[in-house]
C-alpha cells in the first residue's frame, strides 16, 4: 500500500501513522499530510490506486474496470447520476463487448488475472482490491463529488466559454458551491494539487522510457498502436458519454491536462483518467497488433514499469525533527572534529615519539634493506591514487631513504594514473632525482597484466624476430627485491598473487596505506611478502627506530586527538543505542 | 555458430596464458606480444568509455537539462585538460602543477570528508546493526586496533602483555585469511567457467 | 610566487569540497565536475601516451613490414571493438572482448591458484608443524593455541560463506539447513569476519584521518602564507 515513507530507516508506513513503526521517528507534520489535504475522500481505497502506475497491465486492467463504472461517465444527474449502493456494474456483463475490440494477449492477461492471483503483479491485486473498495465505500460520495464537479464546469461553460482559465477555474469553484458546501474545499485541494503536479512533472513525462512504455500499451488497449494516442485523447472522448467541454475551451484543455497527468502517478488522477479516456469507438480501431505475451515477459514488464514508478513517485516530503538533530549532532561532530585537529596541529608542540619495539614485518623489512647490496637493482612499484599522496609520503619516506643510496638503480613503475606526478613528487622529496640512477618504465594502466608481465619477463627459450616490439623496455627478472606502494588491498593483491606464482625468489615488500594493511597480512604471515609497514601508526615506529621524520611528529598529535574522539564516539553510540533499547523496552535481534 | 569464434579465441588465449605460468621460457616471446595487446585493448576500451563520459554530458548540454552547466564546465575542462596534455606534454610544469593541486586537493579533500562521514557514523554502529556475533567482534576489534594504532601496547614480545598484544595482532588474520581464500576459490570458478566456454561475459549466453 | 597561486587554487578546491560537510551545495558540485573533467582530460593524455603510443604507433612507425603484418592483428580488435559500439555491429565486439575476457581469466586463475590457494592453505596447515612449536621455548602453548584459532577460524568463515542466505531476485530463498557443527563453525566465522572487518574500518578511518589532517594543515599554511604577504 502507499504509505508514508519513514526519513529515518526507510520502511513503510500506514498513511495515519504519526510515528514509523520501526523506528518510531515523527513521520509528518500534520500541516504537510497530503492525505489530510484530501478531505473528504477516502484513503485507503485512494492508496491502493496510488500504485496502479507499479503494474501497467495491472493499470489498463483497472482502467477498463472503471470504464465499466457507469456513473462516473455518465453525464451528470445529481443523485441520479451515482449508481445506488449494490447497483454496481457488474463487469463480466460489459467486458465481452470491450473485448472485442482488444488484443487477443490483452484478453487473456485479464482472464489469467481473475483466474490466478498471481498472474498480474501483487500491485494489480491491490488494485482490483481497491476496486472492490471503490464500489463497495466510496462509490457514492466519490461520485458525487465528480458529478458535482463536471456539473459545476458544464455550467461554467454554458455561462462564459470565452473566460480565461484561471477564471473559469474560479468559477468552477463557484459552481461546485452552489452545488454542495462540502465541494468545495475538496475542489480547490484537487485543483491546487493538479496545477502543481502538472507543473512539476510535465516536462518529465515526455522523456521518460517509461511513459513511452506507457502510452504504447494504452495505444495498444485502445487499438491505435500509436504512442500519440494519448495525445488525442480529446478526440478518442466520446462526448456523449462524458458531456465534456467543447473542443478548444479552456476547460477542454484541462481535461487534456487531467489525462497527461494520470501518468504520473498521483491517487486522483488513476480516477479521473476513467472520465476522460472513455471507450473508444470501435470504427476507429486498426487491425490489432499481433502480440505474444508470454508470462515472463508479463513479469519483466510488471518489474520494470514498477522500477519506474516507483523512482517517479510522490514521496511524502516531512520534515523531521529528528533530521534536524540528526544534522545538528554532525555538524557538532565536524566542528569538534576540526577543531580539536586545528588545535593540535598550531597550538602545540610536536611530539617526541619514544623507540618502541617494532612488529615482526617491520624488522623483516629493516633486516632485507640493511642486507642489500651497495649496487642492488630495484623496482619500484607506485600503485597509489593522489588521495592517498600525503599518508603515503609519511610511510614511505623513511623507508626509502634508507633504500636509496648512490649506486643504486632504481626501475620505477606506476599503475595509476596520477603515479608519474606523485612518484615524481616523492622521490624529490628524498632527493632519490638526483642521487640515483632511475628508470621510468612507464605507466601501465592495468595491474594484474603488469604484474603478470613482469613474472615473465624471464630470457625467452627461442624468439621470433619478426615480431612487433612495442616502445616499451619492460621488466627483467634481475631484481634484487621489488617494493610496493599501495593504498590498496585489491592492488597490492595482484601484484603479490603474480609474483608469487611467477617470481616466487624475488623478495617483496610492501609499503601501504593504513586501509590496506589488515587484508594483505595473511600474505605476511605466509612468507610470499618480506616485510611490510602500513599506515602511519606503523610508520611511527619505523620513523623513531630510524632517527625520527619531522612530518610524522608535526602530525602525530592531531592523528592521537582524531583517534581518540573517534574511540570516544564509538563508545557513546554503544551507551546511548543500549539506553535507548532500555528505554523502548526493545531488544536488539 | 555466431559465437563460435568469440569462444574460440578466449579459450585459445586463456589456455596460452594459463600455460604460461608452467613454461615461462618458452612462452614468453608469445605471452609479451598476447599481454601487449591486452593492454592495448583495455586502453581502446577506456578511450571509448571517456568518449561515452562526453557524449553524456554534451547530450545533456545540448538538451538543456538539470545541471547542464555543470556538464559544461566539465567538458570544457576535459577539452582543456586533454588539449594541453597532448601538446604541453606531462612533463610541463605548468600542467604538472595544474594536475597536483587539483588532483591532490579535490582528493584528500573527499578523503577527509569521509574521515567526518565514518566519525558520525560510529554513533549509529549498534543502533543499525543491532547485537550480532558479527557486530560485537566489529566492534570490539575496532576500538582495540585504534588504541593499538596510538602505540599503546608495544612492549617486548617476551612480556605476557606484549604477547597477548602479539596475539590479538594475529586475530584479524584469521578472518582475512578465509576472506582471501573465498574469495580466489570465487575467483577460481568463474575464471575456469570463462575458460571452458561456459561463461561467456563478452557476449550473449 | 608561482607556489602560491598553485597554493591558492588548491585552497579554493579544498574549502570548496570540505564544504559539503555542511551540505550539498553549489561550491562542492562545482570543484567535482572540475575534478571530473580534469581526471578525464587527465587519464585520456595518459591512456594515448601511454598505451597507443607505444604499444600500436611504435611498432608501425619503427618496424618493417613484416611487424606491419602483425600489427594488422590489433589493429583488427581495436576496429571490432569501436565497430561494437554501434548497435547495429554490436556483435561485432564479442571478439576483442573475448580476447580481454580470456586474458583476465587466466591470469586471476593462476593468480588465485598459485597466489592464494595454495600459499594460504599450506600456511595454515604449516602452523601445525611441531618444529614450529618448540623453536621459541616456554610459549609452546601459544603456538598451538594459534594454529588451532587459525584452523577453526578459516573453517568457520568459509562456513560462514558457504552456508549463508542467498537472496534471489524474487524472493529470499534458503539453501538446506546445513549440519549442526557447520552452522557452529559459520557463527564462528561471523565473529572472526567482524575482527577483521573491524581492523578494517580502524585502519580506513585512520587514512581518512591523515587525510584531513593534512588538509587542515594545507589550509592553514597557505592562510598564513597570504597573511604573512607570501
Amino acid at each position: 500500500m502507499a504509505g508514508l515513507i519513514c526519513p529515518e530507516c526507510g520502511a513503510e508506513n500506514p498513511v495515519e501513522a504519526e510515528r514509523c513503526q520501526e523506528c518510531g521517528a515523527p513521520l509528518i507534520e500534520k500541516s504537510q499530510r497530503v492525505d489530510e489535504q484530501l478531505a473528504g475522500l477516502p484513503e485507503d481505497p485512494l492508496d491502493f490506486l496510488a500504485q496502479a502506475d507499479d503494474d501497467l497491465p495491472g493499470l489498463l486492467h483497472a482502467l477498463k474496470h472503471e470504464d465499466d463504472q457507469a456513473p462516473l461517465t455518465e453525464p451528470p444527474g445529481g443523485e441520479e447520476s451515482v449508481p445506488p449502493e449494490g447497483d454496481e456494474p457488474v463487469d463480466s456483463s460489459e467486458e465481452p463487448e470491450a473485448e472485442e475490440t482488444l488484443p487477443e494477449w490483452l484478453i487473456r492477461v485479464r482472464q489469467r488475472a481473475q483466474e490466478e492471483e498471481d498472474s498480474v503483479g501483487e500491485v494489480t491485486q491491490k488494485l482490483v482490491v481497491a476496486q472492490d473498495h471503490l464500489k463497495e465505500d466510496i462509490s457514492t460520495s466519490q461520485h458525487e463529488n465528480f458529478s458535482s464537479w463536471i456539473e459545476g464546469i458544464r455550467e461554467e461553460d454554458g455561462a462564459k466559454e470565452s473566460e480565461p482559465a484561471e477564471e473559469t477555474a474560479k468559477k468552477t469553484e463557484t459552481g461546485a458551491e452552489e452545488g454542495s458546501s462540502e465541494d468545495k474545499d475538496w475542489l480547490v485541494k484537487i485543483r491546487k494539487m493538479e496545477g502543481k503536479f502538472i507543473e512539476e512533472t510535465d516536462q518529465e513525462i515526455k522523456d521518460t522510457d517509461g511513459d513511452s512504455l506507457l502510452q504504447w500499451l494504452v495505444a495498444l488497449e485502445e487499438g491505435t498502436e500509436q504512442p500519440e494516442a494519448l495525445d488525442e485523447t480529446p478526440e478518442l472522448v466520446d462526448e456523449a458519454s462524458v458531456d465534456l467541454p467543447a473542443e478548444g475551451d479552456d476547460a477542454d484543455e484541462d481535461h487534456i491536462q487531467q489525462s497527461e497527468a494520470v501518468l504520473k502517478g498521483d491517487e486522483l488522477e488513476v480516477t479521473q483518467l476513467t472520465m476522460v479516456a472513455a471507450p473508444t469507438p470501435p470504427v476507429e480501431q486498426p487491425e490489432p497488433p499481433l502480440v505474444d505475451v508470454t508470462r515472463s515477459e508479463q513479469q519483466q514488464a510488471d518489474q520494470l514499469t514498477a522500477t519506474i514508478a516507483d523512482e517517479k513517485a510522490a514521496r511524502a516530503v516531512v520534515k523531521s525533527r529528528k533530521a534536524k538533530s540528526t544534522w545538528a549532532i554532525r555538524l557538532i561532530v565536524d566542528v569538534v572534529l576540526i577543531g580539536s585537529v586545528v588545535f593540535s596541529l598550531f597550538f602545540r608542540e610536536p611530539a617526541v615519539l619514544p623507540v618502541a619495539p617494532m612488529p615482526s614485518q617491520h624488522e623483516d623489512m629493516i633486516s632485507w634493506i640493511e642486507e642489500l647490496p651497495a649496487d642492488a637493482r630495484l623496482l619500484l612499484v607506485f600503485d597509489y591514487q593522489a588521495a592517498y599522496a600525503a599518508e603515503m609520503a609519511l610511510v614511505a619516506e623513511p623507508v626509502l631513504e634508507e633504500v636509496i643510496h648512490p649506486g643504486r638503480q632504481l626501475s620505477v613503475l606506476y599503475t595509476s594514473p596520477m603515479g608519474e606526478l606523485l612518484s615524481r613528487a616523492l622521490l624529490s622529496e628524498i632527493g632519490a632525482d638526483r642521487d640515483v640512477l632511475t628508470d621510468d618504465l612507464g605507466y601501465h594502466p592495468f595491474s594484474a597484466f603488469t604484474a603478470y608481465q613482469a613474472g615473465i619477463s624471464a630470457p625467452a627459450a627461442w624468439v621470433i624476430p619478426s615480431l612487433p616490439k612495442s616502445g616499451r623496455t619492460f621488466l627483467a627478472d634481475d631484481y634484487e627485491g621489488i617494493i610496493l606502494l599501495s593504498d590498496t588491498f585489491e592492488g597490492a593483491r595482484v601484484w603479490i598473487d603474480q609474483l608469487s606464482a611467477l617470481m616466487p625468489g624475488t623478495p617483496l615488500n610492501l609499503i601501504l596505506s593504513a586501509q590496506a594493511g589488515p587484508m594483505l597480512m595473511p600474505y605476511y604471515d605466509s612468507g610470499q611478502v618480506s616485510g611490510m609497514i602500513s599506515g602511519v601508526g606503523e610508520a611511527r615506529n619505523f620513523s623513531a627506530a630510524e632517527g625520527g621524520s619531522g612530518a610524522i611528529l608535526i602530525r602525530w598529535r592531531a592523528y592521537q586527538t582524531g583517534i581518540l574522539l573517534m574511540v570516544t564516539l564509538i563508545v557513546t553510540g554503544i551507551l546511548f543505542s543500549s539506553s535507548q533499547v532500555d528505554d523502548d523496552g526493545e531488544v536488539n535481534a | 555458430m555466431k559465437k563460435l569464434p568469440a569462444i574460440i579465441v578466449s579459450v585459445a588465449i586463456g589456455l596460452t596464458v594459463l600455460a604460461g605460468y608452467f613454461f615461462q621460457a618458452e612462452l614468453s616471446t608469445v605471452l609479451s606480444l598476447i599481454v601487449d595487446w591486452g593492454i592495448l585493448l583495455a586502453g581502446v576500451a577506456g578511450l571509448i568509455g571517456l568518449g561515452y563520459l562526453a557524449q553524456y554530458h554534451l547530450t545533456r548540454l545540448m538538451k538543456r537539462e538539470k545541471g547542464a552547466f555543470f556538464s559544461l564546465i566539465t567538458l570544457l575542462v576535459f577539452l582543456f585538460t586533454l588539449v594541453a596534455g597532448l601538446t604541453l606534454t606531462t612533463q610541463n610544469p605548468f600542467y604538472r602543477n595544474l594536475i597536483l593541486n587539483v588532483q591532490v586537493s579535490v582528493e584528500a579533500s573527499l578523503l577527509a570528508v569521509l574521515a567526518v562521514t565514518l566519525m558520525f557514523a560510529s554513533l549509529k554502529l549498534i543502533r543499525t546493526r543491532g547485537w550480532t556475533p558479527m557486530s560485537v567482534g566489529f566492534l570490539i576489534s575496532a576500538l582495540i586496533s585504534l588504541v593499538l594504532n596510538l602505540g599503546v601496547g608495544m612492549t617486548e614480545s617476551g612480556t605476557v602483555l606484549g604477547e597477548l598484544v602479539a596475539f590479538w595482532r594475529r586475530l584479524p588474520i584469521v578472518g582475512a585469511r578465509g576472506i582471501l581464500l573465498g574469495m580466489a576459490i570465487g575467483g577460481l570458478i568463474v575464471g575456469l567457467r570463462i575458460l571452458l566456454g561456459m561463461h561467456r561475459p563478452y557476449g550473449e549466453e | 610566487m608561482n607556489d602560491l597561486i598553485w597554493g591558492v587554487v588548491g585552497l579554493l578546491l579544498t574549502i570548496m569540497i570540505l564544504s559539503y560537510l555542511i551540505g550539498d551545495n553549489v561550491f562542492f558540485r562545482f570543484a567535482a565536475h572540475i575534478f571530473i573533467g580534469l581526471t578525464a582530460g587527465f587519464v585520456a593524455v595518459m591512456l594515448i601516451n601511454q598505451i597507443l603510443i607505444p604499444y600500436f604507433v611504435t611498432p608501425i612507425v619503427t618496424g618493417g613490414w613484416q611487424q606491419w603484418l602483425w600489427m594488422l592483428i590489433p589493429l583488427g580488435l581495436i576496429l571490432l571493438l569501436v565497430m561494437g559500439q554501434w548497435s547495429k555491429f554490436a556483435s561485432a565486439g564479442s571478439i576483442p572482448l573475448a580476447y580481454l575476457a580470456g586474458l583476465t581469466a587466466a591470469v586471476a586463475v593462476g593468480g588465485a591458484v598459485f597466489g592464494t590457494l595454495i600459499p594460504q592453505a599450506r600456511a595454515v596447515i604449516e602452523a601445525f608443524d611441531p618444529a614450529g612449536w618448540y623453536a621459541v621455548p616456554g610459549r609452546s602453548w601459544l603456538r598451538v593455541m594459534d594454529a588451532l584459532v587459525m584452523l577453526v577460524g578459516v573453517i568457520g568463515t568459509l562456513s560462514y560463506f558457504h552456508f549463508g542466505k542467498r537472496r534471489s531476485t524474487d524472493d529470499v530463498v534458503e539453501s538446506p539447513d546445513p549440519p549442526r557443527l557447520m552452522r557452529a563453525l559459520g557463527k564462528i566465522g561471523q565473529v572472526f569476519i567482524g575482527i577483521t572487518l573491524g581492523a578494517v574500518f580502524a585502519s580506513v578511518f585512520s587514512s581518512a584521518l591523515i587525510a584531513l589532517i593534512d588538509r587542515v594543515l594545507f589550509v592553514g599554511e597557505i592562510i598564513l602564507k597570504l597573511i604573512g604577504g607570501g
